[in-house]
């Protein structure tokens, strides 16, 4: 009954080592190559795509919280709250 | 049986650590970046105070969660060893006979029909012998005793009748264990951290890495003590 919640919440930290190791990548890169010129990558791009990182993550964290639940509810377990989810955003 | 409770506690904390490493990281990273003279250049003084706070604040949430998850696994965990072990000890209660409750009147009867004096260990086991592995039951039964003979647990803790109740009393404070087990991994993770002395100067202001406290390390080690001694009982009645 709880090994699906604990693989569950192993996906949800995995997941969040990814976007860790995406955003080290893009805070790390200076610059791009586009058509053989290398281009300094400005901060506002970082920005964008850090967000990008942080929109997929929180996407995908959530797909795995509310398949969770669900089995959970099924298993008559109290459902567990997404610590992820961003109200308003 | 075996539920390597400390095992699976250990390499939860041990994993905790090295994502809390990470973050650690991470922060000081994105915080130094505001250090950077293109990146300065873009605010005034007092924009780059505001979008630094932010930053911050973005980063505490995210540590937050993070936490949140672990502690979640943490409580699932010790979920899953509860059920086992109350599974364990309670098997009893899941194979009852269809006459159970004949039985069990049975039983009254003739435990109503002793005195404080005839009944002895010995005697008790002969009315109780058929639920010595039903927990809920014995429960019930080891009230109606108590209040005829006294307490029946002594000054070491040792229960005093110990042919008709020793099961009963290691599957009791087995399951008393989960009793402190389990306020502790409430907030296993999410004690507040505390500003460290490791950190990074941004925006002339010098700011902690956010570490876990005493509190939380204490308690890191009273529940591997507990687990380990759940893990040495379980182990103990297989």
């Amino acid at each position: 009954m709880y090994e699906g919640t604990i693989s569950a919440l192993d996906r949800v930290l995995n997941l969040n080592r990814e976007r860790n190791a995406a955003i080290r990548t893009i805070n790390e890169t200076q610059t791009t190559t586009i058509n053989r010129v290398r281009l300094k990558v400005d901060e506002s791009t970082k920005a964008a795509q850090i967000e990008q990182v942080n929109r997929l993550f929180r996407h995908r964290a959530k797909a795995v919280y509310d398949e969770m639940n669900l089995d959970r509810l099924k298993a008559g377990l109290p459902i567990l709250k997404n610590p992820y989810e961003t109200k308003g955003k | 049986m075996n539920i390597n409770l400390k095992t699976k506690l250990q390499a939860l904390i041990d994993q905790y650590k090295e994502d809390m490493a990470a973050y650690q990281e991470r922060f000081r990273a994105e915080l130094n970046h505001f250090n950077d003279p293109d990146v300065k250049r873009r605010y005034s003084e007092i924009g780059l105070k505001e979008t630094i706070d932010e930053k911050i604040a973005e980063l505490k949430a995210d540590l937050e969660a993070l936490c949140t998850t672990f502690n979640q696994k943490a409580k699932a965990i010790v979920d899953e060893a509860k059920e086992q072990v109350t599974s364990a000890v309670m098997g009893g209660t899941t194979n009852r006979p269809a006459d159970h409750a004949a039985m069990v009147a049975n039983a009254l009867n003739f435990l109503d029909r002793e005195t404080a004096e005839t009944l002895t260990d010995d005697v008790a086991f002969s009315i109780l012998k058929a639920f010595t592995g039903d927990y809920d039951q014995m429960a019930l039964f080891a009230r109606i005793v108590e209040a005829k003979v006294g307490p029946l647990v002594d000054a070491d803790g040792s229960t005093t009748f110990p042919k008709t109740f020793g099961t009963f009393a290691k599957a009791d404070s087995m399951l008393q264990v989960f009793d402190e087990i389990t306020p502790i991994t409430e907030a296993i993770f999410t004690n507040p951290k505390y500003d460290g002395v490791d950190g990074v100067t941004v925006g002339g202001i010098y700011r902690g890495l956010p570490t876990d406290g005493y509190l939380e390390i204490a308690n890191w080690a009273t529940l591997l003590e507990l687990a380990e001694k759940v893990d040495r009982a379980i182990f103990a009645e297989s």
